[in-house]
């Protein structure tokens, strides 16, 4: 029993956690190059050290490990035993034990009541010679082929012939003994001597370095980076005083203290900074052993390792990265024997790599095993209910190789006890968010994976923006920030377009969703509307966890340095918040954290948020301002399909195509899928894609979604999304197939009409038919004046079993309603158009003296505004919807129907 | 709190001082030795979507300080009085700061006065009261720190 809390315990278990922490690095690295002598000597020092203090301090079990390790040893620097994988192990097995030991005295003062005999006799078989060392045969491999290589044979192998009773290799080595009793003598002379001086000048070497370096405790570190904080908050305020202020003595001495404090922060930020080599190196233990465990063969690449981090952040993601590396090991690298039969090196490689990025960390975990595949991951999602079959339809591969991180995810077939449990990667994932750090997976089926890990360089204190709103200061960490977009005057309410209840904006075509900060913190508009004589919106746009979403504020102000400091336990629920910061005014401003506020903006919408984010509800929106998908087809012409009616553009290969018949047909999320010869089907020039004579190329592909099923339509190219403002003229149409023509960027591009084009297909029918099961009844107006909304509407309405007419205008479909004897049961129209419009239109049905005027009309907008409801409401519309949400205008016209 | 240090001498084995303050009518204290100090009414920064109690955050010597106002927590009615007072706490490595009306004394209190808390007491404040001591004139309420600031609603 010591007294663990003396002084003297202390520095000893200190110095020899750091001494063993070491030590196995050096073990492995010393396997691999056992003529390394200087490594040998320091891991000799280092367990003769532990011996020594452990006898000194009464500690047996340790010290008798420690001895047994350090004869055996000695033994291997006097070159009379040779390192091997199996005497690796013991001494592995022996550094544990001391560690087991150390810890039991840490915490309890006592050894523990561990026994470690076996290891000290089978340190003891060595020491009499009376092992038999096995050589396994890939050693002897290894041995052979180095023999073969050098003209000098390797000492390391001769030096224990006498002890060795049974090596098999030894004929090889009788072949070259000659040489070897030459060089032998000199080879066992020279390194003891060489070592002893080594020893001697390192350890004088070690003993500068100790004069000049003192140990702190990193609680103090913890306090000074505290107080440098707030000196810099001080700094802040002062210098803002200072600007304020017109004196210029005080603006000189604010100046220099700005200077000092700069160097101060950025001094004692380096004291905390640390080389991730400290964590990396356990990594090489880890493929060791588990390598030889699972019997794979792998190299350990490690590059990067002075790369210096933040002591904090080191040990956060110590756990994580070591996840990572034992899921490479596990689940990345095949086995010998696939890796062969791949084509592969026998041997896997994982590198781990760690470089400065922007202001930033990376740490890059990969393998070159055989990669993730996302159909077995989608598959698993589907199947353990984390995502929907339709949602899993629409997700890319990037998202769907996201999932992994999702919690309850486990993607091994079985589960080892190394790793498969399905705890790990949403934990590796939430770890590293939490120190505002990124995760991203990138895979390659049968090629490898990669992990990017992206890490700041400190936590304390951030880079962030800040903003205002409604008066109130934000500040948002520049780590989630990715850009900020400003829309002026008129711009501005156009740009932001509304689908359901919440708001999108299209930055460079893509829809991302976007949030009012006054509005989702309910804060209240204090004094004078801000944006009255300034027009501008000011958007934040945010990444986290991979979604991209905006933020409206009033007002940006600057980027700022500021120190994070934690809320208050009973503020720490509100994970909207990352914290607080003070201002260079001495205010407080609340830190906005990107991830929380996004979950909290879902908790409030619920199942809303979710469906916007759903790619084909967006696409939707897209009918608004009639976006077309431009492409070519075998004859080179331009030619466009309605981007709504797209669910996915494609690149198969070649090889995955089969064929049933005459039909193209493609497995696609696990269902076959045709694909369309275009061309035969409407019987263009040219041939198509899929008849292409080239083995190489691959089939692109415009996946469609109509009939309640996906096509694939094959074209020689897809070139751009258009939108379209010109109408859609119909003159020109000489076949089937087609909508007519529309007239983008000075070029006439034929817009195709998918439904007809799929229903030329025979398959199409099956399709058709197997969908009119869902039946509804009724007989539908349709009134829009564009040519692509009237055509996919009405093949809607359709396709769920109503009768549907269309005309173009109000005038037209006043004519029909007085003609017909109340032969329709609902009118749909839009709000604007030519001749007659909407609003108009209900006004004279509503006028008319017989039954028919009674007839429920519901009124469709691409943009509807607030005043239009109301307006909707006075002049006799049923009911106002928005014409990109089909689901709510199913459901409205099934529910008016079923009313009469 | 110059007072503290003059009424320290006369502390014997059963007296116990306690910092004594005012809301609305009632007479309530905490224990001397939890509070950091006393400070006057600070800027206040809110923290939206928090709960009601939540006055917001402050700026203490740069360190933030969630402020916590007492009237609220007790379903008293809001005073919109400028003159309160911030009765600075610490709890773990939080500070917080408790609204109050007016600080009383430090007032040196027999330990043998005290009494548990009684039932007639309205049960929203009861929940965060240690007991009461009995003085001369009146009750002087004992609050508990740790209920106020574990409030888990």
């Amino acid at each position: 029993m010591v007294d663990q809390n003396s002084i003297v315990v202390q520095e000893f278990l200190l110095e020899s956690f750091e001494n063993l922490a070491g030590i196995s690095e050096e073990l492995t690295r010393f396997e691999k190059r056992p003529d390394d002598k200087e490594l040998l000597n320091s891991i000799y020092r280092k367990v003769h050290t532990l011996k020594g203090s452990a006898s000194f301090l009464g500690l047996q079990k340790l010290q008798a490990v420690a001895h047994a390790a350090e004869n055996v040893l000695d033994l291997v620097r006097e070159s009379k035993c040779q390192i091997h994988e199996n005497l690796t192990d013991t001494f592995l097995k022996s550094f544990d034990a001391c560690l087991d030991i150390l810890k039991s005295i840490e915490s309890t003062g006592e050894e523990g009541n561990q026994n470690f005999e076996y290891l000290i006799k089978e340190f003891e078989k060595y020491l009499h010679g009376d092992i038999e060392i096995e050589v396994p045969t890939l050693l002897q491999d290894d041995i052979v082929e180095s023999l073969k290589e050098f003209d000098i044979p390797q000492t390391k192998i001769d030096s224990t012939p006498k002890k060795v009773e049974s090596v098999e290799v030894a004929p090889v080595l009788s072949k070259t003994k000659g040489d070897e009793h030459v060089h032998h003598p000199k080879k066992v002379e020279a390194p003891v001597v060489e070592s002893s001086e080594e020893g001697d000048s390192s350890s004088a070497k070690v003993g500068a370095i100790a004069d000049s370096v003192v140990r702190v405790n990193v609680k103090l570190l913890d306090k000074i980076m505290n107080v440098v904080g707030e000196l810099v908050l001080n700094r802040n305020q002062i210098l803002q005083f200072a600007n304020n202020e017109d004196a210029s003595e005080l603006t000189r001495l604010a100046q220099q203290l700005n200077i000092i404090t700069t160097e101060l922060q950025t001094d004692i930020m380096t004291t905390r900074m640390q080389p991730v080599g400290s964590v990396f190196s356990k990594f090489e233990r880890i493929v060791r052993d588990l390598s030889r465990s699972q019997r794979k063969r792998i190299k350990l690449n490690i590059s990067g390792k002075e790369t210096e981090l933040d002591k904090t952040l080191l040990e956060a993601i110590r756990d994580p990265l070591t996840h990572l590396v034992r899921n490479a090991i596990d689940h990345g690298i095949e086995a010998p024997a696939a890796r062969e039969g791949n084509g592969k090196k026998e041997e896997g490689t994982i590198s781990i790599k760690a470089y400065h990025e922007g202001g930033q960390v990376t740490i890059e975990i990969s393998d070159d095993g055989n990669g993730i595949d996302p159909e077995k991951i989608l598959n698993k999602a589907v199947s353990k209910g984390l995502v929907s079959a339709e949602k899993a339809s629409s997700m890319s591969k990037r998202q769907i190789l996201n999932m992994i991180f999702l919690p309850g995810f486990s993607t091994a077939e079985q589960v080892t006890n190394i790793s498969g449990r399905g705890v790990g990667m949403d934990v590796v994932k939430s770890n590293i968010e939490k120190i505002g750090g990124s995760v991203d997976i990138h895979s390659i089926v049968g090629e490898g994976t990669s992990f990017k890990l992206k890490i700041p360089l400190t936590l304390a204190i951030v880079p962030a923006l800040v903003v205002q709103s409604k008066e109130e200061t934000f500040a948002i960490p520049q780590i989630n920030l990715m850009e900020l977009v400003r829309l002026e005057g008129e711009d501005s309410a156009e740009k932001i377009e509304k689908l359901h209840d919440s708001e999108f904006y299209r930055l460079r075509g893509e829809l991302i969703p976007i949030f009012r900060l006054s509005e989702h913190l309910l804060l209240e508009n204090e004094g004078e509307e801000l944006q009255d004589g300034d027009k501008a919106t000011n958007i934040a746009i945010l990444s986290a966890e991979g979604r991209v979403y905006g933020l409206i504020v009033d007002t940006i102000l600057d980027t700022e340095e500021i120190v994070v400091k934690p809320l208050s336990r009973k503020l720490k629920d509100l994970s909207i918040y990352g914290g607080a910061t003070i201002m260079g005014d001495g205010r407080v401003a609340l830190i906005i954290d990107a991830l929380g506020f996004l979950n909290h903006v879902d908790k409030g919408h619920g199942h809303k948020t979710e469906q916007h984010f759903n790619e084909q509800e967006l696409a939707k929106s897209a009918l608004e301002t009639d976006e077309i998908l431009l492409c070519s087809l075998g004859d080179r012409r331009e030619y466009g399909v309605p981007l709504c009616l797209v669910s996915r553009l494609e690149e198969f290969d070649r090889d995955q195509v089969e064929w049933s018949g005459d039909q193209a047909i493609i497995r696609y999320r696990e269902r076959p899928m045709p694909l369309l010869n275009l061309e035969k089907t409407m019987n263009l020039r040219g041939k198509s894609t899929l008849e292409s004579d080239d083995p190489e190329r691959n089939i692109s592909c415009i996946v469609v979604f109509l009939r309640n099923a996906l096509f694939g339509l094959c074209v020689e190219e897809i070139r751009d999304i258009a939108i379209n403002e010109s109408a859609v003229s119909s003159q020109n149409i000489d076949r089937e197939g087609i909508l007519g023509t529309v007239f983008i960027n000075e070029k006439t591009v034929t817009v195709l009409d998918v439904h007809k084009v799929v229903d030329m297909q025979k398959i199409g029918h099956n399709y058709k038919s197997a969908k009119e099961v869902v039946r509804n009844k009724g007989r539908i107006l349709l009134v829009d004046d564009s040519v692509l909304y009237q055509r996919i509407q009405s093949e809607h309405l359709k396709d769920i079993g109503y009768e549907v007419d269309v005309v173009s205008n109000g005038r037209e479909a006043l004519d029909r309603l007085n003609k017909g004897n109340g032969k329709y049961d609902i009118v749909l129209t839009d709000i604007e158009m030519p001749e007659i419009d909407g609003w108009e239109l209900v006004q004279k049905v509503r006028g008319l003296s017989s039954e028919k005027s009674k007839i429920p009309i519901i009124g469709l907008s691409g943009s509807m505004k607030s005043k239009d409801l109301d307006e909707g409401q006075r002049v006799g519309f049923n009911f106002m919807l928005d014409k990109m949400n089909q689901s709510s205008l199913d459901e409205t016209v099934a529910s008016l129907l079923s009313e009469s | 709190m110059e007072k503290e240090t003059s009424k320290l001498r006369s502390v014997g084995t059963q007296i116990t001082q306690l910092c004594g303050f005012k809301i609305g009518s009632g007479h309530y204290s905490v224990p001397v030795l939890d509070v950091q100090e006393v400070i006057k009414p600070q800027t206040v920064t809110p923290v939206p979507l928090s709960p009601n109690y939540v006055r917001g955050l402050i700026n203490l010597r740069g360190q933030i300080v969630t402020s916590i106002s007492l009237r609220t927590l007790f379903g008293l009615p809001e005073s919109n009085s400028e003159d309160y007072m911030n009765i600075i706490v610490r709890s773990g490595d939080s500070l917080y700061a408790l609204i109050v009306d007016e600080i009383l004394d430090v007032i040196d209190v027999d330990t043998r006065t005290f009494e548990k808390t009684p039932e007639t007491l309205d049960d929203k404040i009861r929940k965060y009261i240690g007991g009461v001591y009995k003085q001369e004139k009146r009750l002087l309420i004992l609050l508990d720190l740790n209920k106020i600031l574990n409030i888990e609603n």
